[in-house]
Order: C-alpha cells, then sequence, then structure tokens
C-alpha cells in the first residue's frame, strides 16, 4: 500500500509564464481567451484553437493504486473521432514524453506494445499495444502498464483521450491503479517518497502539458 | 479537362499518368526528352524554369506537382524554388486545382531537413491564390520507391544488422497504386480544393516490423541489433556501401525515420472509399514488377 498522496488542483495561473512553452501560442492566449469563452463572450467558431481550464489531481485508489488525471478543455476537437485519431493520441504521447525529457527518454515501440527507455538503456515502463476506442464524441488510446523500473509491479493503465461533451471538448491523460516505485510506501518517512513527489509527479504533469500543446499545435481540422 | 504532371518521371508520377489518361488530356513534363507515349503529351521542362512552366501549363485545369530534388546538396533551396515558380504561374494561368504529394510528419516541429522542405514546399504552392490539395503519405510501397528499395537491398544483402533507433519508430506505409488512386481522384474534386489529407496505408507498423516482413517475403532471416549510437551521416554512408541508394539520398530519408510518420484523420478514406493494399501485397507486387 503506498501512502494516500495530496491531491493537487491546478488551473493554468499555477504555472509561472517563465514556464510557458512559447513555440505554442495557444497557451499563451489560454487564460484570456479561456475566460472569454467560459463567460459566453468569444463564439466558439470564431476562436482558432484555444486551450483553457487546465486541471492536475491525483489520489489514491482504495486498491492502493494511484490515479493521476491532467485535463484541459479545448474550443475544438484536435484529433479526428476515428481510429487514426484515437491513435495519433497515443503517438503525440510519446512524442510529449521525448520533448520534456529533451530526448533522454525515448518511446521504442514493439511487436507487443512499446517502452520507454532512459538513454536507450534500461526501460522505465513498458506497455501493451494501444486499445483504440472511437465514437461519435470520443476518441482514445489506452495502454496497459506492464512493468518497468518505475513500476513497482505490473498493472493499471494510461489513457489518453478526447471527449466532445456539448459545446465543450475535453483532452485528458488519465492513469490508473498505477503503482509507482518511487513512492512513500506506509509508515516509511515522508522523504522516502521525494523522488516521486519531486521528480516523476511534476515530469508527468509537465508532459501531459506538453502532450496537449502538441495536440493543439498540429490541429489540420 | 487538361491535366498537367510535374515530375512524371518519377515514380509516383509514373503510375498516375495512366490513371488520368482516360479522363483526362495529359501533359507530362520531364527534365530530359521522353520517348512518345499513347495519351500522354511529353514536354521537356524543369519547374524551376518560369518558361518552362508557363508554356507546359497553357489551358491547364490542374496541375500535379510531384517534383522533389532530393539527392542535391541544396535540395531545400532547389524545391522552394521550383515550389515559388509554379505557384506563380499557375496563378497567372488560371489554373483551379494544384494537387500536392506530401510527406506524413512534415509539420512535426522537429521534422528532418526532407520533411521540412515536403512542408515548406506545400506552403509556397499554397500561398498562391490556386487552391492546393495536398496528399501527405509515408512510406510508397512500390518498385523504384526510394525508402522501399533501400529497405529491400538492405534485406537482400546483409545477413546482420547493426541498426540506429529509427526502427522501432511507427510507420504507414502505403502501396504505390493506392496513393495514384488517391491522387487521380482528388483531380478535379471541389470537395479536397484547399484542403490537406493524410493518405496512410491500412497498416501501421515499425520500420524493423516492415524490415522483418520483407525479409519473409524474400525468404531471409536477418539479424537485427538496435544500437543507440548510430548516426544518420554513418547509417547513409553505410546505406550507400551497400544499398543502390547514394549516400545524399539516403541521409535526407534517414534523417526523416526519427519521426513517426501516422496518419491522424481518415477524411481521404471516406472521400475515394477502396480497398486498401496490405503491405506483403503491395510488397509482393513491388517485387512481381
Amino acid at each position: 500500500m503506498l501512502d494516500p498522496l495530496e491531491v493537487s488542483e491546478g488551473s493554468p495561473d499555477r504555472f509561472a509564464p517563465w514556464r510557458i512553452p512559447t513555440r505554442f501560442p495557444a497557451w499563451i492566449t489560454a487564460n484570456a481567451a479561456g475566460i472569454q469563452l467560459a463567460a459566453g463572450l468569444l463564439p466558439l467558431a470564431t476562436v482558432p484553437l484555444v486551450l483553457y481550464s487546465w486541471a492536475t489531481s491525483e489520489r489514491v485508489l482504495d486498491s492502493g493504486g494511484l490515479e493521476s488525471t491532467q485535463r484541459v478543455l479545448a474550443s475544438k476537437p484536435v484529433v479526428e473521432s476515428s481510429e487514426s485519431g484515437a491513435r495519433w493520441l497515443g503517438i503525440a504521447y510519446w512524442q510529449a514524453v521525448n520533448r520534456v525529457t529533451r530526448g533522454g527518454v525515448r518511446a521504442r515501440w514493439t511487436d507487443d506494445g512499446g517502452r520507454l527507455t532512459l538513454l536507450g538503456g534500461p526501460t522505465l515502463f513498458s506497455f501493451g499495444t494501444p486499445e483504440l476506442a472511437f465514437s461519435d464524441d470520443v476518441a482514445a488510446c489506452r495502454y496497459a502498464i506492464r512493468g518497468g523500473l518505475l513500476t513497482l509491479r505490473a498493472g493499471g493503465s494510461v489513457t489518453l483521450a478526447q471527449r466532445c461533451v456539448d459545446d465543450e471538448v475535453e483532452l485528458s491523460v488519465i492513469v490508473e491503479e498505477y503503482l509507482p516505485r518511487l513512492a512513500a510506501r506506509i509508515g516509511a518517512p515522508t522523504w522516502t517518497g521525494a523522488l516521486y513527489a519531486k521528480g516523476q509527479r511534476p515530469l508527468h504533469a509537465a508532459v501531459s502539458r506538453r502532450f496537449f500543446d502538441l495536440l493543439a499545435s498540429r490541429v489540420r481540422m | 479537362m487538361k491535366v498537367t504532371v510535374f515530375g512524371a518521371t518519377g515514380v509516383v508520377g509514373r503510375a498516375l499518368l495512366p490513371l488520368l489518361t482516360s479522363h483526362h488530356k495529359v501533359v507530362a513534363v520531364s527534365r530530359s526528352t521522353h520517348a512518345p507515349e499513347k495519351g500522354v503529351l511529353w514536354v521537356e521542362g524543369d519547374a524551376s524554369s518560369a518558361d518552362d512552366v508557363a508554356g507546359a501549363i497553357e489551358g491547364a485545369g490542374v496541375v500535379y506537382y510531384l517534383v522533389h530534388s532530393l539527392g542535391r546538396r541544396d535540395f531545400e533551396q532547389q524545391d522552394r524554388v521550383a515550389a515559388e515558380n509554379v505557384a506563380a504561374a499557375c496563378e497567372y494561368a488560371g489554373v483551379k486545382q494544384i494537387v500536392y504529394l506530401g510527406g506524413l510528419g512534415d509539420d512535426d516541429a522537429s521534422a528532418s531537413p526532407h520533411l521540412r522542405s515536403r512542408r515548406e514546399t506545400g506552403e509556397r504552392l499554397s500561398a498562391g491564390a490556386v487552391p492546393v490539395t495536398t496528399l501527405r503519405a509515408a512510406m510508397i510501397v512500390g518498385k523504384g520507391s526510394a525508402a522501399f528499395e533501400t529497405i529491400v537491398a538492405l534485406v537482400d544483402r546483409l545477413p546482420a544488422m547493426i541498426t540506429p533507433n529509427w526502427v522501432s519508430t511507427p510507420t504507414q506505409p502505403i502501396a504505390l497504386d493506392d496513393v495514384s488512386r488517391y491522387l487521380a481522384g482528388v483531380c478535379g474534386n471541389r470537395a479536397t480544393l484547399g484542403e490537406s489529407f493524410d493518405a496512410g496505408g491500412p497498416e501501421v507498423m515499425t520500420y524493423r516490423q516492415m524490415i522483418e516482413r520483407i525479409a519473409v517475403l524474400r525468404d531471409r532471416q536477418p539479424w537485427i541489433l538496435e544500437v543507440p549510437v548510430l548516426t544518420p551521416r554513418l547509417s547513409s554512408l553505410w546505406l550507400h556501401l551497400v544499398t543502390p541508394v547514394r549516400a545524399s539520398v539516403a541521409r535526407p530519408l534517414i534523417e526523416g525515420l526519427k519521426n513517426p510518420t501516422i496518419a491522424r484523420e481518415e477524411r481521404l478514406r471516406t472521400l475515394l472509399p477502396f480497398e486498401l493494399t496490405l503491405f506483403d501485397d503491395a510488397a509482393r507486387l513491388a517485387f512481381a514488377r
């Protein structure tokens, strides 16, 4: 069992301006346009793609596994609701990992899924084959976590999804039932989980954020 | 309708011409003199020459732009100049549509010079008033396709391969016949004007899986070892040594292999529905030709 982790909620304001990846203008305008969109001051059709209402949260489930969620709203869909669109969510996520780690962590696709390797060597995570789902309103790509150095044991999944609900488009990264090796165990001093709390957790949030940026920056629809 | 094809002697151009001649009056542009062919008017010309282009597109309703300068040291500059030239001439001549074949993955911020050049070419063509229909494809599986022939040569000639990381990058190759059908299908199609489409094949695979599947078809069993240290320069020199592909062509191709080349949408499949050729079938067809 893991120690209950602090639940954290965020908004775009949580990120200091120097952290904004300036190569993607979607985030630069996110706050202003997002507020106007939410207030109904800006007609949706007139807005180029804007991401707003970023939120991140994390909690320990009854099973002892971790659930980590990052969400953002988009002013229009970023992928097609099709097999290709769902697959692209998965590809873009691994690209985001690569970008955030400046090539240090790379995805390698294999016959039975994929692996995230550190500098081409040790496997940090191994995943099953992508499970793609799509309907009129949803495109999703789910990878089962099979193992790797950063997992205590196999289990859990990463789901990358786009959901269209009414006028809103929600993009999300949801990690479920994941057992991180670096987190503090119950009864252990808090500092034993410092590598997770100060390293892996913010890195994961940064990857999610870059993932949303990447999707937004390459919209051709 | 009169249709002009630039890059008509290339792999895709040659496959496209027969599909166009049944419905259109086709002018094929080639840098060298070409033997007469039924249903096709061959004209000698260079896409970077304003006079050549103006003569070739006179009265044309649709212009296909299948030109690339891969293999030249300054291929990016050459492609840019030729695209600007054709775009300006098409606007002046009142052409109704330009059809361009670009590369999947070309809009990636970290795209290789080759893929970047493909994107820039599309942008230059679109800068004019003539609506451009862009099709984006990954590796084309067909006889004469540089990337495909490179992999076949590697499989045929090497019992063991030490490969860089790019072999585990996913791609979505498309059969030469299928991409030609798509190209022919968008000709004069109003729904495609000013639009960009991903032309992906029916299967997604890594380059390693592609090598292994070609090996099965060629009845070979190469031993593959992936290493993280091979640079594109080393890889291209190695390809130059063991395959018929020149290093100047191989290097930009290899640099592009680090980017996933996957279709992100399927609108073209909906617009022009037909059964796509499976990779193994397309490869067998290429070997037979």
